[in-house]
């Protein structure tokens, strides 16, 4: 009986929102801190960015006079085999796969053909159409699902890697 | 005075219709209290509100579509295992509690075999890995766990609402302050949120990139989803203040560990499933040496 009504006792009011302010300034804790970090990486990668960003510009002008020539004998080359290729891309929220059309040399259809991602595969459904326009895995990173878009741009690119001639 | 006598008597009548009325209508209210008030009734109720709510994406009707699914297979199982060990029929609030649960964790675009393979097993470990008529892993969990383990199904939380905007955990929180009031079941969830997130800070301090995925939407979302509507399960966590303030920080403990061994979507489901087991195993030992007391 005695063991019954300790069970029924219910947790004091009290004691609730001084709990509920404990793990509240735990978690706004965490959180402030990872925006300053993040805050602090993206700057010093943005710094790299234009760091890196000057060097090629003066490589891409170098190079263009010599691409020049070149580039009128390999546009009308085939860069991929035609059929379909799957590929796929994991990291440490889960995996996407993707399988892949190329019909006359170019990326005609890609599929996502499964995701097992944190993040819901209607965060990404809008980048196969991305990859068929722009012909490359170089799609725009989905804001809030960052790493579903590093999966299914591995997962393309593996599928293009073993679709080239 | 014959006029009289009938129109005293349509008053009469007419007065009886409507007390009748209201007593129907008081009785229907006080079935409606009596139905919230029941701990797995006013969850039933909370994650309604929670599928109603979290439906504001961009396909409303899909996520809908995926819990009818999950709670019709889960019933139907349940239904058959209740005839075949010839039980008395009653309304089965555990088994649509579970197909809720797993509609609202699986994604919308999960294929419908997925869903309601997921129910299956859900079920069917209920009645399967069970004390008495208790089971020993939370349903729901236990069915996630398998299907996203061999079918690969895609877990979205959407019941914690992370196809929102970010501010709408507040919701979940809100709800899952009035359940966690109902089942007396506090100091689990504050244990397990509590150590959860002073692991999440350590890493955080250590500049950790585990710790800035794991702090954000979806995953604060389901986090506090399973604080609040899974880890509370009655029948397979303990009531003993004690023993709850125990199985939190196992639980949370446990997924943290999870999530850096397996990664992925499914180290809380493991967190909660290996502390349903602690739960399991302590009631064992106190039961015998209860009987080896008695001896």
């Amino acid at each position: 009986m005695s063991e019954k009504k300790k069970n029924s006792k219910k947790m004091n009011k009290k004691m609730i929102v001084l709990c509920t302010a404990a793990i509240s300034s735990l978690y706004l804790t965490a959180y402030t801190e990872t925006i300053h970090t993040s805050a602090d990486q993206s700057s010093s990668a943005s710094h790299f960015l234009n760091k890196s960003k000057v060097e090629t510009n003066k490589e891409v002008n170098e190079s263009k006079q010599d691409n020049q020539t070149n580039n009128k004998t390999t546009s009308n080359q085939r860069v991929y085999k035609d059929g379909v290729y799957n590929g796929s891309g994991s990291n440490h929220i889960g995996s996407v796969s993707v399988s892949v059309t190329i019909k006359n040399g170019s990326i005609a259809k890609v599929q996502i053909t499964n995701c097992t991602t944190s993040y819901s595969k209607s965060y990404i459904d809008g980048l196969p159409d991305q990859v068929v326009q722009r012909q490359s895995s170089q799609v725009d990173v989905v804001s809030g699902a960052t790493l579903s878009t590093e999966d299914f741009q591995t997962a393309v690119d593996q599928a293009l890697a073993s679709a080239k001639a | 005075m014959q006029i009289n006598n009938e129109k005293s008597s349509e008053i009469q009548n007419h007065r009886s219709r409507v007390t009748s009325r209201n007593d129907k209508e008081e009785n229907v209210m006080v079935k409606l209290k009596k139905m919230t008030k029941a701990p797995k009734r006013f969850l039933i109720a909370s994650l309604i509100l929670l599928m109603l709510v979290g439906s504001f994406h961009s396909e409303p009707l899909s996520g809908i579509v995926t819990v009818l699914i999950a709670v019709a297979s889960s019933v139907m199982v349940d239904l058959i295992f209740t005839i075949s060990h010839k039980r008395k029929i009653k309304f089965p609030d555990g088994a649509l509690l579970t197909g809720l649960i797993i509609g609202l964790v699986l994604s919308p675009t999960s294929p419908i075999y997925v869903t309601i393979l997921t129910a299956i097993i859900a079920i069917v470990a209920k009645h399967n890995i069970k004390k008495k008529y208790k089971p020993i892993f939370n349903p729901a969990a236990f069915g996630l766990l398998i299907s996203a383990s061999f079918f690969s199904s895609g877990q979205s939380w959407w019941g914690g609402l992370t196809l929102l905007p970010g501010w709408s955990v507040i919701l979940v929180v809100i709800i899952g302050y009035f359940v966690a009031n109902r089942v007396n079941k506090f100091p689990q969830v504050f244990s397990f949120l509590g150590i959860y997130f002073l692991i999440l800070l350590v890493f955080t301090f250590l500049n950790s990139q585990y710790a800035e995925l794991v702090i954000r939407s979806p995953y604060i979302n389901s986090t506090i989803f399973l604080a609040f509507f899974m880890l509370t399960d009655p029948p397979t966590s303990p009531a003993k203040y004690r023993d709850q303030i125990i199985f939190g920080a196992i639980a949370a403990t446990t997924s943290w560990v999870s999530y850096f061994v397996f990664g992925g979507l499914t180290f809380l489901l493991i967190g909660l499933l290996i502390s349903n087991g602690w739960s399991y195993w302590t009631s064992y030992l106190n039961k015998s040496k209860k009987r080896v007391a008695i001896g």
